[in-house]
């Protein structure tokens, strides 16, 4: 059972946190910032200067990118399906739609995603036998670690109260796309936490994602994160 | 006497000096007495079945090395506070001693010409007061983004501003005990979340306990990291500035073990 102490720095957070004994639930919306998409190919097993992701092996690549934080709710679901012009012949999909320019509201933390990329879109690997090991697979893309920033930064608060979670995360279907992370832990209220959350698309904003700039502009996904803790 | 009961005897006596004088004890042969880990780790929980310990660490400045391979910026710069810092790696290590080890820094020191002095500048750990008793590995990425242009969207919407602090998103992990063939994975802990700021008088972190093995195999919990002056090694990536010491910090932990 979460303390009084621990309690009262629960309903303090600029969310709305539903407790119910050990069990804490609550939901985060998240809006990708684009210009902070930082791939390094430099490890990557294939062409280095590509973006043609998808046809090569990617993988070897690390990446790091922010995003902004709001309540749950803040972004409105998509209602268009839209095509991503870069995307050549992929058919129009609800999450594809921006709903999302950053005037509303102002966020209320910081989410940092790093990791590595999964991509493997080239041939099949080979063991020394000629016995096929390794098969080209587009899914999931990432295998990152998210921490969410429930407060933003200044000199006096370096590290507001805080979640990790841990896992894969996207697909070639941004409609079907939905993932479950780990809690690996976190800080403050959070600090004894364990479980998990699940993360579902919520259609695109306004920032254009720097790591497919030699295709166009493919504005930047929203995310909502669904957390089931025990405290 | 097995070697392993003689490492605990000397381990006790090392603790008892530790207890006695705050400071690891030299052995008489002059030889540094290493305590292992169950000697100074007490993991006696409290009533609310809380552990509490310290640690120092001191960073070892010439293990630091950054990979500007992935900058936003310009990648041949050293200008961190100027330019987008944001997709540069680092790894760099650290040597691990009981809480207390490293006296509190105490004497107000300039940091840079012209810049603010602190008793967090002075340079108070020179790596021979005594050895190590384990490990600190921290790797991650730079937060940094000194670009005073601000981020705009396609509609010309400002997203973000320049935000130079916290400096570091990192994972640490505190190996109780020193590598060799035979020990190849001390007992450990591992901390996410952000560190560094521009005000080292004001630097204080919580990070996230994310995992142990060991005694710490099911934990959970958060550390606090403070700053407790420099010592005497220099670190790389700041290569470019004379006299940049490598910081050395303290962490306080604060675990359920189970």
């Amino acid at each position: 059972m979460p303390e009084a102490e621990d309690l009262a720095a629960l309903q303090a957070l600029p969310f709305a946190v539903e407790v119910a004994g050990s069990r804490a639930r609550f939901v985060i919306d998240m809006a990708v910032l684009g210009h902070t998409d930082a791939p390094d190919p430099s490890g990557r097993i294939g062409d280095k200067n590509s973006q043609n992701y998808f046809a090569l092996d990617t993988r070897g690549d690390s990446y790091f990118v922010a995003g902004l934080l709001y309540p749950g709710g803040t972004i409105p679901k998509p209602t268009r399906p839209m095509p991503v012009s870069a995307f050549r012949g992929a058919p129009p999909k609800l999450n594809n739609e921006v709903v999302w320019d950053f005037t509303a509201t102002k966020p209320i933390g910081h989410h940092f995603n790093r990791g590595w990329v999964l991509i493997n879109g080239s041939q099949p690997g080979l063991d020394t036998r000629g016995t096929t090991v390794d098969l080209p697979r587009q899914v999931p893309h990432l295998l990152g670690t998210h921490s969410f920033f429930f407060g933003d930064f200044s000199a006096d608060q370096l590290s507001p109260p805080m979640l990790i979670a841990k896992g894969v995360e996207n697909g070639n279907d941004p409609d079907d796309e939905v993932v479950v992370r780990a809690i690996a832990g976190g800080t403050g209220p959070f600090r004894f936490a364990r479980g998990s959350c699940r993360q579902d698309r919520i259609g695109r904003n306004t920032s254009p994602l720097r790591s497919f700039s030699n295709l166009g502009d493919v504005m930047s996904p929203n995310y909502r994160f669904t957390f089931d803790l025990l405290l | 006497m097995t070697d392993a009961s003689r490492r605990t005897m000397l381990g006790l006596a090392g603790s008892m000096g530790l207890l006695a004088a705050g400071r690891p004890l030299l052995a008489q042969s002059n030889t540094m007495v290493m305590p292992s880990p169950a000697d100074w780790l007490n993991l006696t929980p409290d009533a609310r079945g809380i552990v509490r310990f310290a640690i120092d660490v001191a960073v070892i400045g010439n293990s630091d090395a950054i990979d500007p391979s992935g900058r936003i910026g310009p990648k041949d710069s050293q200008d961190y506070f100027n330019i987008d810092v944001r997709g540069d790696t680092y790894q760099v290590e650290g040597a691990l001693y009981p809480g207390g080890t490293i006296p509190k820094a105490s004497v107000m020191t300039p940091g840079r010409p012209g810049g603010k002095s602190s008793v967090q500048y002075q340079i108070n750990w020179d790596f021979k007061g005594a050895e190590p008793v384990g490990h600190w590995l921290s790797r991650g990425w730079v937060l940094i983004n000194g670009n005073r242009e601000p981020a705009k969207d396609t509609n010309g919407t400002v997203i973000e501003t320049a935000r130079t602090e916290p400096h570091l998103l990192s994972e640490h992990n505190y190996v109780f005990g020193r590598f060799g063939p035979d020990n190849l994975s001390p007992e450990m802990l591992i901390s996410s979340g952000v560190e560094d700021g521009n005000d080292v008088d004001k630097e204080v972190l919580v990070r996230a306990i994310t995992g142990g093995t060991g005694r710490f195999r099911f934990v959970t919990g958060q550390v606090v990291e403070w700053r407790n002056g420099r010592n005497s090694s220099t670190l790389r990536s700041f290569s470019n500035f004379p006299g940049a010491y490598a910081p050395n910090y303290r962490f306080d932990f604060e675990l359920k073990l189970g």
